[in-house]
């Protein structure tokens, strides 16, 4: 029932290229710390220089992802490989960065090098950790997949929805309405908040802010209280799914202009390497 | 070469045909197509799809069965008024036999939709090809059946000549839960749904296809009712086997009656863990009510993996003139696995029914696609169920030259995203053939083609564009009987 019970989702799946990653890098760190003196430290020289140029292969083959992802019709291996190599090469880059550095900062080109580096890294962890946490999340619930458009078209017809049932009420009814409910369905903002909880928490949140809201509500309204609340619940779940998409591509804002400027970085780096 | 029936006279002189009023077969027939082989001419090939089932007007052909196959010889030769091709057209599945032309022959091709409209007008068309059946392909498919695999052969030859052939339209009741056990089935070709009665409501709780068999379990105990309802999923053929003949069956051969009981126990076992597994029992449901299980190919996406990028979406417009034929939404069958708008090459496609040009067609790996003639009328998209196919406008530059094509690449920046080239006229099922008469005035004056648009698996290409693209791996074209296999009855 394998198909059927549970996604191929498997993080045992990564067991090689993880064990393959860890093989390369004690490999590295073994032979750098065999010869762990002055000159062999030195990232133009010895070692240093061929971690250096290693780097600079793996980053060159690691700024092709974005290539290849606008070659579609291209067929240069399969995305998803590409994506996966992409993390992996990236953890052995990690280490042959600092092996070439020799873990020092040097000059400030380079410092400024290192540290335009390192935010590429962590923000690729980020991005790593949002592409497996992002769709279990949406997974979880409901049972339909909708794209953003289709889910901010719908946001907008809940309002009027909402509006219409608010109709020809009470004073009480759209008072509670319009202070409590209607400024949230309007809300064009992104509650960020909700990368951080479960879809369930959300609609646990509606529901017990609606229940406190009948209490106030006339007997023969409840009901129509209840419907809106089911429309309010609808759209704070739409609002749940929007913020996790959001996420993704707001990541890609940071992750891709951080590692423009690394490459720029990385060009007078290279420039003052052969200069000098 | 391709003649139109009409231009032929003498079908009464066919065996097949002898029978039967020849005005009204005349326009039975009136879609189907006459072709001319020469000698050596391939006219079917081993394991490549042919929707047609074939009748020798003239000529003679020779039948190369696979080794191995069992039957009448490696060699069959066929000659005037015989009929090929029949089992593969009725069941969808791939030729079983190489099929050559040894004289110039002239063959009338039937369609599959044609046939099944044949059997159901024509009474005698339809006895005469139970007949063929039973003499060519059903002492074969009984020995296929693993309860049969230590039984004689002279036993099954018998059974051969007694049992009965029953077919039933999408959706027809085989037999109720609780009716008499008057027989033992086999499926022929399509599919059912077992289900039973759960506090009034209908609970599905096992999809079964061609080549298995159902209805032994009332008859393993004298006097049980039928345990659970057996409906028709798709247009259904079967062998029913009488209470008579079962019987004997079993009290020749004890050892089948021990495996039917160990069988029925473990679908009682299954039984209870479907209704136990909401997810189970929610995904077989979904599976058989989305017409999933009686498709070919099915592109599913993992929710689990699928990071809503759309690179798919995108790799299927660059793939096919800036259209993408792909649409990311729609509904999911179980907890994770989502299935989105794209043809499922149907075994028992409605799309091909009614083309009044026959630009839609099947390939020989099966795929179903539309031909450049296709002239966008939106038979297809009105007759799809699932709203697979679109029919849309191109633009009459389309055609143009490699070089306006490459200026369009290097500075057209519509061409270059594929907006300018389409535009949605309407998706099916309904709908669509009357928005698209709208639409046909408004073309007329734009000067635009109309053409019906669906996934063509990537025709043409080594690989399909939204699965080779998808960063994450979550989308993935599979066979469905095999990734829902779980869902298939025991035994």
């Amino acid at each position: 029932m394998d198909n059927l019970e549970k996604s191929d989702y498997n993080l045992l799946k990564s067991v090689w290229p993880i064990l393959f990653i860890v093989i390369v890098c004690a490999l590295l760190a073994v032979r750098y710390s065999m010869k762990i003196d002055e000159s062999s430290s030195s990232p133009g020289a010895g070692m240093g220089l061929v971690y250096g140029i290693l780097s600079l292969a793996l980053i060159v083959i690691l700024s092709g992802y974005r290539i290849r992802k606008s070659l579609l019709r291209t067929p240069i291996g399969s995305l998803h490989a590409w994506a996966q190599s992409h993390v992996y090469m990236g953890v052995i880059l990690i280490v042959l960065v600092f092996l070439h550095s020799g873990f020092r900062t040097g000059g400030m080109l380079s410092g400024l090098l290192l540290a335009l580096f390192l935010l590429v890294i962590a923000s690729g962890i980020i991005g790593a950790i949002l592409y497996k946490v992002v769709p279990l999340s949406l997974s979880k619930y409901g049972r339909h997949v909708m794209t953003m458009e289709v889910i901010g078209a719908r946001i907008e017809k809940l309002l009027a929805e909402a509006d219409k049932q608010a109709e020809n009420r009470s004073a009480i009814f759209q008072e509670t309405y319009s202070k409590h409910i209607r400024p949230s369905l309007a809300s064009q903002q992104v509650n960020w908040g909700y990368i951080f909880i479960e879809e369930d928490e959300v609609i646990k949140t509606c529901k017990a802010k609606m229940e406190s809201l009948q209490q106030d509500t006339p007997a023969d309204e409840v009901y129509g209280m209840s419907l809106v609340g089911a429309i309010y619940a609808e759209k704070e779940r739409l609002a749940y799914k929007w913020a996790m998409l959001n996420s993704l591509r707001v990541w890609l804002y940071f992750h891709v202009p951080l590692t423009m400027a690394m490459l720029v970085a990385l060009s007078f780096h290279l420039l003052g390497s052969f200069y000098y | 070469m391709n003649l139109k029936l009409k231009t032929l006279s003498g079908l009464s002189s066919i065996y097949l045909f002898a029978d039967e009023n020849q005005a009204d077969l005349a326009a039975a027939l009136g879609d189907c197509e006459v072709s001319e082989y020469q000698p050596e001419e391939m006219i079917c090939r081993e394991g490549e799809y042919d929707e047609n089932c074939h009748v020798i007007l003239s000529g003679m052909v020779r039948v190369g069965l696979p080794r191995g196959s069992g039957g009448r010889g490696s060699r069959i030769i066929l000659s005037d008024g015989e009929v090929f091709g029949e089992i593969a057209a009725m069941s969808g599945a791939p030729r079983t036999a190489d099929i050559i032309a040894m004289k110039p022959s002239i063959i009338l091709n039937i369609s599959r939709s044609s046939m099944f409209s044949l059997l159901d007008k024509f009474g005698s068309i339809k006895k005469k090809m139970d007949a063929l059946y039973r003499e060519r392909a059903l002492r074969s498919q009984l020995m296929k059946i693993p309860m049969f695999s230590g039984v004689s052969e002279s036993f099954v030859d018998g059974l051969v000549d007694r049992v009965q052939m029953g077919s039933y339209a999408k959706g027809d009741v085989i037999f109720n839960e609780g009716d008499d056990a008057d027989a033992f089935y086999l499926i022929r070709y399509g599919f059912v749904k077992v289900s039973q009665n759960e506090d009034g409501k209908e609970k599905a709780l096992a999809y079964l296809k061609e080549g298995h068999c159902f209805g032994e379990m009332a008859l393993l105990n004298e006097g049980e009712k039928r345990m659970a309802t057996i409906s028709a999923i798709n247009r259904v053929e079967v062998i029913k086997i009488a209470v008579e003949d079962f019987s004997n069956l079993l009290s020749s051969y004890p050892g089948i009656r021990r495996n039917l009981e160990s069988a029925a126990g473990q679908r009682e076992d299954r039984n209870v863990q479907i209704s136990q597994d909401a997810n189970l029992a929610n995904t077989l449901r979904t599976t058989i009510e989305d017409g999933v299980i009686s498709t070919k190919s099915l592109l599913i996406m993992d929710t689990t993996k699928c990071v809503q990028c759309d690179t798919c979406v995108e790799a299927c417009a660059a793939l096919h003139n800036g259209k993408s034929r792909l649409v990311r939404i729609g509904a999911k069958i179980n907890s994770f696995i989502f299935i989105p708008t794209s043809c499922r090459n149907c075994e028992d496609p409605t799309c091909m029914a009614q083309c009044p040009t026959g630009a839609i067609t099947r390939d020989s790996n099966g795929e179903i696609y539309h031909k450049d003639f296709c002239i966008g009328c939106g038979g297809c998209a009105g007759n799809c169920p699932f709203g697979n196919i679109t029919i849309s406008e191109l633009d009459e530059d389309t055609d143009k030259g490699i070089i306006k094509r490459i200026y369009a690449l290097m500075f057209d920046r519509g061409s270059e995203k594929g907006e300018s080239q389409y535009k949605d006229l309407g998706r099916g099922p309904g709908g669509s053939m009357a928005k698209g008469r709208e639409a046909d005035a408004v073309m007329r004056k734009r000067k635009k083609k109309r053409k019906a648009v669906k996934c063509d698996m990537c025709r043409g290409f080594s690989y399909m564009g939204c699965v080779y693209n998808c960063p994450t791996g979550a989308a993935r074209r599979v066979d469905p009987t095999e990734f829902f296999s779980d869902l298939t009855s025991v035994g």
